[in-house]
């Protein structure tokens, strides 16, 4: 395996949290969050309010989701599912708003005096979910927390940059890095990478933080009564919490991995919303009474990758004679009902929309733009060191089927030039192992964006240990630029511009970004409904419709 | 009023008839036997009468049970109220007749007519009129012996108190002795109640001492009937008289014992006229053409050429001349004992036998006597506990003994050939395959027979092929254990005297195994006698015929039925 | 003329279909894998698709009878390997006996105590095989009943009269096993192989289903029932006529095996 391990294992593994889940999941042809595609408008479709919303109490919310947990703290497990329970019960320094901007959470606001300073002034009264009070020393051991690999194996790396944490006044904590990154920013936001919490919390614990036994006492809105690692989690709300009381009192999540079930559970009633829903039954979804569907960019990337270090797609040819065999917008419309869009860049719209507002596709549309074209594929087939074609495999992940359609769908199409692609479907943990391995030329990415951070993709794909085995001076140097430039603008140019060059030879064919799609009761709406939603405590933005 | 009138009975099976214009009637308290050898449609004949036959194969004729009339045609619904309850059938096996899961007590219960529990009164009285103790209605068949579960059966049959009893083969499968008694409260019974008895046999002995009237059946057909005491004595018809002869005498060693040739037809093989003239020795060419119908006053006969009464058709038979009997040991077996687990009795209880070079010596016994054992031990097949078996001379392995089996029909391997099956046998002797032909010969069989498989041959020459097989390897013994005792009468005749000119021409030494003292008569000059393990008796045996001295010889030779 | 048993006739109609299917696939069905990304899912009764189409335009119709031989064949492979491996193994444990049966018959039991699917699962995932390697997990995995069922045979047939003879002969254990015994088990094997084979029929299908054996773009009717659960609102014949080949086939399968394994038995009981 290629991929370094500062590569968030969350980004990769879709949604499930531990391998040996995702094996069973697999086998039961759970297509869970996996299925989430780029969306097309942004914000979503299908919300529908007739008047304006209320934020009248709702008793209990009833949400399920597709896959199990078994640990709430997500140091021990970062599935994504880990995160949307992690981020009612607990918070960090800064949350994204729903645009991806980061805004102050337990910390009311931050400067930077210097590249690797960073002095954040806590916000007062805030109180844990039993009452006691937030210290800043509570926020210097829950660093100490993130930084642990043996508490925090998950996240910890995140963490490597930096050299301290320290109490500066009884409302002020300092962060020293080691050397800039302006990507760390995201590290102490609960989306990502901290979680508050005391040190005797974790002392009561006694090791076995975010299990059912000890759980995780934060600040955040709810707190779990009740957790059942293969049924379900139950929260209560905070009546203290500084930002005041949400409108639902209690949320019972519960685990039903198999969509089918899902689905009819919504059709008995029995729940009352189901996150990352499966594409493939939206109409389905669409069909039952009195239930919404929403969908959203989910900020994932689907793309291919090839390994330039392995025959024959170190030949720019080879690469480009596949890439214009692409039919992408079919794709698209086809494989993915039309929900997502066609991927111009590595970076997803909703990871600058923060910064250039409604520029962010006109910016991101010059990265990459070859046509599907398949009489240029075959010349340019042609120009190869393997004019008549040659022969190759791809894995593919068992949960990832609209991909494997999709290698399927190109291997039709090139077997005239005499390309013959040989689809192999596998568990997820063994398409792990085909990024970036020699014996892996052709492989694909499909990723989902774990921070706002516009450069969180390429700072894996377009640096040294890459997948495609792609090396460039200038793009690397224009990646440390980036690393070190403060203005959000420039840093964007800086960004798109290393893509676009490193694009001219073709070591990534992006393919779509993708969307989610979200069920919820008709009853219900979702204040501010978008692609960073589930990062933040969504529960306190569900309200009753007018 | 008779007790039961048939008029007419024709039973039609999937390939021809079975059963061909069958009359018969029997009155209250009357026996009578239906005689016949295997094919003969007697079988048929009792479940046509009880409505049991089986799918494919029907009956039509006109049949009276007391007072009630029933039609035969209109198929076995026409007699489901009457089966069981005016007549009744008992059956030969008792061990696959009664259920294994009820108590005896249950079985007779559930055919009483008012049915109740299986330890009521009834049940007991009815348990005590087959002289079975109380105890019995406790227990299930397989606590039981064999004759004490017949009783069982017959208790069962008698339960409703039926106006007829059939019997088919009722005693067959049991040994000599209880074979006597259980005929005997069969007789002491039927006088009580006065029960019009059918009963059917293959056992001329059996007829002959217990049926007052005989009915004789041949493929299908009634060849002669009359008075029990007469039929067999002077028999008006060639089959009766050629079957009568077959049976080996117990009084006399016979050179030859006088054997109907051929076997008996199958039911798509009947031929047109007569359907006993192929084997008949008074056939012409008038028996070939007409079918001959029964008739005549209390004797009657079917036939165009019967015998007058006193008349033998076959030549007397001459007796055999004995030879001395040769000194050298073949075979010497001391002290064989045997127990098949330690707390059940000895199977072999210090036995001692001799068999001289080429001589014919009879192991006599009925079942439990240790006779199987002791054949078993001596070709391998088992091993003694202690004692030893001394061979005389340098022979061994498949030369050294080999063996024939009771039933041929499992005795050969139904997917091979009669050719490969002796060319394996031949093989085993060091011998080559050509002599398959002579070895077919020497058993009488046609050479053609040697491309058929098993199935294709008739009992008879089936165990002609088994011989031949266990021939092929040249044994200095052959021994036989039962080797007639499932075939019919006239073919038993053939095969015995098979046996004789296999023996002279052979000069092999026969150890010949069987329950049937007279069978055993008519191939060897000495005997054992053998029972619950031991050799209760030996010599030659003239002697022991004249003067017996065990008690259990005396009882044995006093139970052969009909002698 | 003897009534014409109606069961096998019945039971022979779909399988003669499907085997029809399995020989002439290339010509019933030349058009299986062609795709059409353009035209995509589309009901039944559209346009030359008499069910349909699936995600890439391929025609459900054509695919479920180009689906048949790996339907059919594999399990066919595995009842006979595994009726040959039970016959040797049962044999051997039936008439020689002692230890080797002793030995034989734990192993037996030890197979037939796991789990068939879970085991197939478990061995397909580790080893990257696909579907030959799924046949011969199952194979070995469906032999256990095999032997049983021929050691019984064989111990039946062991004390039987003719094989007594051929013991007196001096015959070798060899020569009495392989020419005596085993054509007489034999018949009983070939009633029980037809079931195995619909037996195998079912595992294998669900085992594809859940994404093991064969790959993607092999036609193969548990592979459509997974592909096609995703399109069942919009195509139903994707789930329902593979799933409906895969039922029919293996009911006349059993039909068929059921049939025949009675009159075997019949025969036996008669002798």
């Amino acid at each position: 395996m290629s991929q370094p391990l500062s590569v968030s294992r969350r980004a990769l593994l879709q949604g499930a949290g531990g391998s040996a889940l995702l094996l069973l999941i697999a086998a039961c042809g759970d297509d869970n969050a996996s299925v989430t595609t780029t969306g097309g408008t942004d914000g979503g479709e299908g919300i529908d309010t007739t008047g304006p919303a209320t934020a009248e109490e709702i008793d209990t919310l009833t949400v399920a989701f597709p896959s199990s947990l078994s640990n709430i703290y997500p140091g021990q497990e970062a599935g994504n599912f880990n995160y949307y329970v992690a981020v009612l019960v607990a918070e960090a320094l800064a949350a994204p708003d729903s645009t991806g901007k980061l805004v102050g959470a337990l910390a009311e606001s931050w400067t930077q005096p210097d590249a690797t300073t960073y002095v954040y002034t806590l916000r007062s009264g805030v109180t844990f979910s039993d009452g006691s009070a937030l210290t800043a020393d509570d926020i210097v051991y829950s660093v100490g927390l993130a930084k642990d690999e043996a508490m925090s194996p998950n996240t910890a790396y995140y963490w490597a940059n930096v050299d301290k944490a320290e109490k500066t006044a009884d409302n002020e904590v300092t962060i020293t890095l080691l050397s800039p990154d302006v990507a760390f920013e995201w590290g102490p936001v609960a989306a990502n990478a901290m979680w508050v919490t005391a040190e005797r919390f974790v002392t009561a614990a006694g090791g076995e933080l975010g299990t059912p036994a000890a759980l995780f006492t934060g600040t955040g809105p709810y707190k779990v009564t009740s957790f059942e690692p293969d049924k379900g989690v139950e929260l209560e709300r905070v009546d203290t919490y500084w930002g005041g009381k949400a409108p639902v009192k209690t949320v019972k999540i519960e685990f039903i991995p198999e969509e089918t079930t899902r689905l009819l559970a919504r059709k008995a009633g029995d729940i009352d919303m189901a996150i990352s829903i499966s594409l493939d039954q939206e109409q389905q979804w669409k069909d039952t009474d009195a239930t919404d569907v929403l969908f959203a960019a989910d900020r994932s990337y689907v793309g291919i990758d090839f390994n330039t270090a392995v025959e024959p797609f170190d030949d720019i040819h080879v690469r480009k004679a596949i890439a214009l065999a692409c039919d992408r917008a079919t794709y698209v419309e086809k494989l993915i009902n039309g929900h997502g869009e066609v991927a111009t860049a590595l970076t997803v719209p909703q990871q600058i929309e923060s910064v250039v507002g409604d520029k962010a596709r006109e910016m991101l549309a010059v990265v990459y733009d070859l046509p599907f074209d398949l009489e240029a594929a075959k010349a340019e087939l042609a120009l190869s060191k393997v004019p008549d074609g040659f022969s190759c495999k791809v894995g593919v992940s068992s949960s990832a089927p609209q991909v494997s359609q999709f290698f399927q769908a190109l291997a039709a199409t090139v077997k005239d030039m005499g390309i013959t692609i040989e689809v192999e479907e596998m568990p997820v943990e063994q398409w792990y192992g085909t990024i970036g391995s020699p014996d892996w030329g052709l492989a694909y990415m499909w990723y989902f964006n774990a921070t706002g951070d516009p450069a969180e993709l390429i700072s894996w794909f377009l640096a040294e240990g890459n997948p495609a085995s792609y090396t460039s001076e200038e793009v690397a140097a224009l990646l440390q630029q980036q690393r070190e430039e403060a203005d959000p603008a420039l840093r964007v140019d800086l960004i798109i511009e290393a893509q676009r060059l490193a694009m001219e030879d073709i070591p990534y064919v992006p393919l779509w970004w993708g969307e989610a799609a979200t069920a919820i009761d008709d009853a219900f709406t979702i204040d501010d409904f978008g692609s960073y939603t589930l990062l933040s405590p969504w529960t306190t933005r569900i309200l009753t419709k007018g | 009023m008779n007790a039961l009138e048939l008029v007419d009975l024709r039973v039609t099976g999937p390939g021809g008839p079975i059963v061909s214009r069958m009359d018969l009637t029997v009155a209250p308290g009357e026996t009578v036997a239906l005689v016949g050898e295997s094919g003969s449609g007697k079988s048929m004949t009792a479940k046509a009468l009880t409505g049991l036959l089986p799918r494919g194969v029907t009956a039509t004729g006109a049949m009276r049970l007391g007072d009630t009339e029933v039609r035969l045609d209109d198929g076995p619904s026409a007699l489901v109220g009457l089966r069981g309850r005016r007549i009744s059938l008992l059956l030969q096996n008792p061990f696959t007749s009664l259920s294994p899961v009820h108590r005896c007590g249950q079985q007779i219960a559930a055919a009483l007519p008012g049915g109740g529990r299986g330890d009521t009164a009834e049940v007991l009285r009815r348990l005590a009129e087959v002289d079975l103790p109380a105890r019995v209605a406790r227990q299930y068949p397989f606590e039981l012996s064999g004759g004490m579960r017949q009783r069982v059966a017959l208790a069962a049959s008698l339960a409703a108190d039926p106006l007829v009893l059939i019997g088919d083969e009722p005693t067959t499968a049991l040994d000599v002795t209880t074979q006597r008694e259980v005929l005997n409260l069969l007789a002491r019974i039927q006088q009580e109640r006065s029960m019009a008895v059918l009963l059917i046999t293959h056992d001329l002995g059996v007829a002959r001492e217990r049926a007052d009237r005989i009915l004789v059946m041949y493929a299908g057909r009634l060849m002669e009937s009359g008075p029990g005491a007469d039929v067999f004595s002077s028999p008006l018809h060639p089959y009766t008289s050629g079957l009568r002869d077959s049976e080996p005498p117990l009084a006399v060693r016979l050179e030859r014992l006088p054997a109907i040739v051929g076997s008996v037809p199958r039911a798509w093989e009947i031929p047109d006229g007569c359907v006993f003239a192929p084997r008949c020795s008074r056939a012409d060419h008038a028996c070939t053409v007409n079918t001959p119908v029964l008739e005549g006053g209390q004797r009657r006969v079917a036939c165009w050429k019967p015998l007058a009464a006193g008349e033998h058709a076959q030549p007397t038979a001459v007796a055999f001349t004995e030879t001395a009997r040769r000194d050298d040991d073949l075979v010497v077996v001391s002290n064989l004992t045997k127990r098949f687990g330690p707390d059940s009795p000895p199977a072999l209880d210090d036995v001692h036998i001799t068999v001289a070079a080429g001589e014919a010596v009879g192991i006599v016994g009925e079942s439990g006597s240790g006779k199987t054992t002791l054949a078993r031990c001596l070709i391998g097949l088992e091993r003694a506990d202690s004692g030893t078996i001394t061979w005389a001379d340098g022979e061994t392995g498949a030369r050294r003994a080999q063996i024939v089996f009771q039933d041929p029909t499992s005795a050969l391997n139904p997917a091979m050939t009669i050719e490969a099956a002796l060319a394996e046998a031949l093989r085993a002797g060091g011998l080559d395959r050509s002599e398959v032909p002579a070895l077919l010969d020497l058993v009488g069989l046609p050479v053609a027979y040697a491309r058929r498989r098993p199935n294709a041959l008739s009992g008879g020459e089936q165990q002609r092929v088994a011989i031949a097989r266990a021939l092929a390897p040249r044994p200095r013994l052959l021994i036989c254990d039962e080797p007639v005792s499932s075939l019919d009468v006239s073919v038993q005749a053939q095969i015995l005297n098979l046996m004789n000119e296999l023996l002279d021409e052979l000069g092999i030494a026969l150890l010949f195994i069987t329950h049937d003292l007279a069978v055993v008569r008519q191939v060897v000059r000495r005997v054992y006698v053998m029972h619950h393990g031991r050799v209760v008796e030996s010599g030659v045996m003239d002697e022991l015929i004249s003067a017996p001295q065990h008690d259990y010889t005396r009882q044995l030779f006093a139970s052969v039925p009909g002698r | 003329m003897k009534r014409l048993p109606i069961t096998p006739l019945v039971a022979a109609v779909p399988l003669a279909v499907v085997a029809v299917f399995v020989v002439g696939a290339q010509w019933l069905a030349p058009d299986a894998t062609t795709q059409d990304i353009y035209t995509g899912v589309t009901p039944p009764g559209t346009d030359g698709h008499l069910f349909g189409t699936d995600q890439l335009g391929r025609d459900i119709w054509q695919l479920s009878i180009a689906g048949a031989g790996s339907a059919v064949i594999g399990p066919i492979v595995i009842a006979i390997g595994s009726m040959m491996l039970g016959l040797l193994l049962g044999t051997l444990a039936g008439y020689i006996g002692g230890g080797l049966d002793l030995v034989l018959s734990k192993y037996a039991d030890l197979l037939l105590a796991l789990p068939t699917t879970l085991i197939a699962l478990v061995v397909a995932g580790l080893v990257d095989g696909g579907y030959w390697v799924t046949v011969l997990v199952l194979l070995v995995l469906f032999s256990p009943t095999d032997i049983r069922i021929a050691r019984g045979a064989v111990m039946a047939q062991a004390t039987r009269p003719y094989i007594e003879s051929a013991r007196v002969l001096q015959l070798s254990r060899t020569r009495i096993m392989f020419r005596h015994i085993l054509p007489n088990v034999l018949p009983i094997a070939l009633a029980t192989m037809l079931l195995n084979v619909a037996f195998a029929l079912v595992a294998m299908s669900a085992l594809s289903f859940l994404g093991f054996g064969v790959g993607p773009g092999t036609p193969d009717w548990g592979r459509q029932l997974s592909d096609g659960r995703d399109l069942i609102g919009q195509n139903w014949g994707a789930v329902v006529v593979p799933g409906l080949l895969i039922i029919i086939t293996a009911a006349a399968i059993n039909l068929m095996g059921d049939w025949l394994q009675e009159r075997f038995e019949q025969r036996g009981a008669q002798r």
